[in-house]
């Protein structure tokens, strides 16, 4: 069963595209029901869809800390194969989907708990806190790097990215070639990466 | 909410390097691996479950098949011990019990006890065969007896 043709391709962003892929429910039925059957086409769908934004809500609950997401992404991706349930309605598979990688954030913190005598207040996960909250820190996070950045830095993340322009047009305004401009924008992906997961290990206010 | 996904588009761009892409290759991997474990799991759970069946299966039949030879081996134990009172051997073919008469056909020779199984199945001296009516009948000598049943001594 091909699901490539039927699903929006970028379920990799936040609350926003909740109704782009609730639009598709009977098509989440069939996908969460041949990942129970063990179809890894669809699996791979899935994984594809919901990888990135699993991740990234980890990386919240993991204060900016890659090693950590990372790691706490193996386990629900092992567990989300192994247990997955029959949804049809994109809003639950999420809410399951967090409270999976939660769970899973939460074990690891018990874990070294048990391994170190002592730990730090801030290291204490974000049992209470709702799912949206988690995703809105993020966005608040870029949003408030970005206002770090330079005008012209900033305009062109957004020109790129946001905007979507094509970057042979956004080298000619800015009168480069096109490999320098890719390369600047490879650039400013690194500052920005960097500085979010900065901002995200600074933040004291959970 | 659209400034939201805005900034999600910048997230997903400032996080999905080539670390991060060869990340999630490798965790794939690591997901369709455990798909097909629980896969394997499953189809052994289902094996082994027509396997416990059959053996269930077989085991009723066997349980079923030996109640039956227990049946036989009773109603021959009785044969022989009919045998060892009278001294004499009991025909094969004589009626036993639960023995129901056969239609169809082709008849198999019908069952039958002589005159001497007959008398052997009792103690000597309870009954004789007497004519009445012109007809053989076995005549109990003692009534009582007849009905309660007589007393066997090996």
């Amino acid at each position: 069963m091909s699901f490539e043709a039927s699903l929006p391709l970028s379920g990799e962003v936040l609350l926003p595209q909740r109704s782009d892929v609730a639009g598709s429910e009977p098509l989440l039925r069939k996908m969460t029901a041949a990942i129970r059957r063990g179809e890894k086409e669809a699996f791979t769908r899935f994984y594809h869809l919901y990888s990135l934004r699993l991740y990234k809500y980890l990386l919240v609950l993991a204060k900016g800390d890659e090693a950590e997401a990372r790691e706490v992404l193996q386990t629900v991706v092992v567990k989300m194969a192994k247990n997955m349930e029959l949804f049809d309605n994109e809003g639950r598979l999420w809410s399951w989907l967090s409270r999976l990688a939660r769970n899973a954030f939460v074990d690891r913190c018990r874990a070294r708990r048990r391994d170190r005598r002592f730990v730090a207040l801030e290291d204490l996960p974000l049992e209470l806190e709702e799912v949206a909250a988690v995703e809105d820190r993020l966005s608040h996070c870029v949003a408030r790097v970005l206002e770090g950045f330079a005008a012209e830095e900033s305009e062109l993340l957004r020109a790129a990215y946001i905007d979507e322009r094509p970057l042979q047009d956004l080298a000619d305004e800015a009168g480069q070639s096109y490999k320098a401009l890719e390369s600047r924008l490879g650039r400013l992906r690194r500052k920005l990466k960097e500085s979010l997961l900065k901002g995200l290990r600074d933040e004291k206010e959970l | 909410m659209k400034k939201n996904f805005d900034e999600s588009k910048l997230t997903n761009a400032a996080l999905t390097d080539e670390g991060w892409e060869a990340y999630r290759g490798q965790l794939r991997d690591e997901g369709l691996a455990a798909l097909r474990a629980k896969r394997l799991t499953r189809r052994w759970m289902s094996a082994a479950q027509i396997a416990a069946m059959l053996v269930v299966c077989g085991a009723v039949l066997w349980s079923l098949d030996g109640t039956k030879g227990i049946r036989n081996k009773q109603v021959a134990r009785n044969r022989d011990r009919i045998s060892n009172l009278s001294g004499l051997p009991v025909n094969s073919n004589t009626l036993r019990a639960g023995d129901r008469p056969r239609s169809g056909g082709q008849k198999p020779p019908l069952p039958y006890v002589t005159e001497e199984e007959m008398m052997a199945m009792f103690p000597k001296g309870s009954c004789v065969v007497a004519e009445v009516n012109g007809q053989k009948e076995l005549v109990f000598l003692d009534q009582r007896g007849a009905k309660e049943g007589f007393r066997v001594t090996e």
